[in-house]
């Protein structure tokens, strides 16, 4: 068994050898296609768990005045109260300053000791009729603990948030998987292509395996082989640089913005390579096994 | 025993290869096909390979209708089957004893059997000392002598020459007629399609002569020799 697949890997070796510039250009398309794939994956993957973090259903999130205290403060009781009150919500909920910033720093990998906290109380507002929402935000505003934030929205509207991750991944989902469809028929053709030209490089020795009653397996499995390695190496490739594109992306982002604006998630770069590894296999093998169905010759 | 019972191969609407051919070839006899190049001799080999399929009529080798085999058992007829092609076909980039064990690789021998076999093959055929030379760096003969080992590596019942004369000298026709000769001595069925009448008529052979796809000729070995 390992003397039969010593062989076939042999030969699989040779071909790769022989066709040269083909193979680096077979991987390199691979590693762009695999590239293109792996890239906007992860993207919709982050977006997805980004999604995740955001609350569910319709809230209205905002700070509030240091003045009106802290939990447990019958200022706070009274401010809950009021916001009850408001036509439209359905809950509220006291989100204390120092479990936000924990939250936060969890979030972001870094040390809460290590910084001043950067946010006030606030209160998430649950709402139970999304068309009462800017009035709602009316009513908040007039609140006189409603503190405004210095930038961005003075009222953080999940809503809204969910809206526009939603239409970025499917903006993602569908330009993404055009891009990754077109990519990868480039690269499936280039294997395709490489594999013919094997078959005509090496028609001799594929006559005599035939002659000699090779089994069509025996004969086959070189050439799948073939593709498959191109693609793996495609995909390993691909993989590296991913994770190289993505680590500089961190550090600079973290050096121009700093640690609390940089990009978040982390790489997982066994995954990635593992998973590039395999797909960018699979396309290597199926492109390789339709260029041998279409072009070897194996007797009827 | 290989039967051809009426068989026609046809390519396209209207080249006729073979035309309702019946032929009959005991275990272990030397049969020699001549006839003019498109009388039908490689389509005769072509199809004992199941290189092709019998447009019409049926082909039986030691009992089995080749057309009935299933396209995934055709390599187990092939192990059964020598051929020495016409152009030789030793690849140009691996020396004679690669050669050999590259065609022992590929039917699924073992390394151990290759190293084992190889050498008794290249001296059997009187090639042994040739052992570390490309193809290229051999005489025509020796070359044809490479091709016949590596035809005969399975153990083959039939042995298939397609015209394993054409660009050798007479006296090294003679040599390999011998080898051919020997080799049907030892019991393997030898099919030699040719046109090279010398070594034909020294052979004294069973003879079958065909011209445009039909048998015109077959002359036993024993009118031969008589």
């Amino acid at each position: 068994m390992l003397d039969r697949i010593e062989f076939l890997v042999e030969e699989a070796i040779v071909a790769l050898r022989r066709n040269g510039s083909m193979t680096i250009s077979a991987i390199n398309t691979a590693a762009l296609a695999l590239l293109i794939f792996g890239g906007l994956t992860f993207a919709y993957l982050s977006l997805r768990a980004h999604l995740s973090t955001l609350s569910e259903g319709f809230t209205l999130t905002f700070s509030i005045k240091p003045e009106a205290g802290d939990e447990g403060n019958q200022k706070i009781s009274a401010m809950a109260n009021e916001l009850r009150q408001i036509e439209g919500v359905a809950d509220v909920v006291f989100l204390p300053r120092q479990a936000t910033w924990r939250k936060f720093a969890a979030e972001m990998g870094i040390d809460p000791t290590e910084l001043p906290n950067p946010f006030h109380n606030q209160f998430a507002l649950y709402l139970d009729d999304l068309s009462k929402a800017d009035s709602i935000k009316n009513a908040v505003r007039a609140h006189r603990f409603f503190q405004p934030e210095t930038e961005g929205p003075d009222i953080r509207d999940a809503t809204a948030e969910r809206r526009f991750t939603l239409a970025l991944m499917g903006f993602v989902r569908i330009v993404g998987g055009l891009l990754t469809l077109l990519s990868f028929v480039t690269a499936g053709t280039i294997i395709y292509n490489t594999i013919r030209l094997t078959i005509v490089a090496r028609r001799q020795e594929l006559r005599t395996m035939m002659l000699v009653g090779a089994s069509h397996g025996t004969i086959r499995w070189p050439l799948l082989l073939e593709g498959a390695i191109q693609g793996a190496l495609g995909g390993l490739v691909a993989g590296i640089l991913m994770w190289g594109i993505y680590a500089y992306i961190r550090s600079q982002t973290t050096e121009w913005f700093g640690p609390l604006l940089s990009a978040k998630a982390e790489f997982p770069a066994f995954q990635a390579i593992l998973m590039l590894l395999l797909a960018g296999t699979v396309l290597g093998m199926l492109s390789a096994g339709l260029s041998a169905r279409k072009y070897l010759r194996l007797g009827l | 025993m290989i039967e051809f019972q009426n068989v026609s191969v046809t390519y396209g609407e209207r080249i006729h290869a073979l035309q309702n051919l019946t032929l009959a070839i005991p275990e272990g006899q030397f049969v020699c096909l001549v006839g003019l190049t498109g009388s039908g001799k490689s389509t005769i080999l072509k199809l004992l390979l199941r290189e092709i399929r019998a447009t019409q009529g049926r082909v039986i080798v030691r009992g089995r209708d080749l057309a009935a085999i299933p396209w995934k058992h055709v390599p187990d007829v092939r192990r059964n089957i020598g051929l020495i092609p016409q152009d030789i076909g030793l690849l140009p980039n691996k020396k004679v004893w690669e050669n050999l064990a590259y065609a022992m690789r590929a039917a699924g021998h073992a390394r151990r059997e290759v190293r084992q076999k190889v050498p008794e093959m290249l001296e059997r055929f009187g090639v042994l000392h040739r052992a570390d030379a490309f193809p290229a760096e051999l005489s025509g003969g020796e070359q044809q002598r490479v091709a016949i080992a590596r035809a005969l590596i399975n153990n083959p019942a039939i042995l298939l020459a397609d015209e394993p004369t054409a660009h050798l000298d007479p006296e090294t026709s003679l040599e390999i007629v011998g080898v051919l000769q020997a080799i049907n001595t030892r019991g393997t069925t030898v099919i030699m399609a040719t046109h090279d009448m010398v070594s034909v008529s020294d052979l004294r052979k069973r003879t079958v002569r065909l011209d445009a796809g039909k048998v015109i000729e077959d002359i036993p070995e024993e009118q031969i020799v008589a």
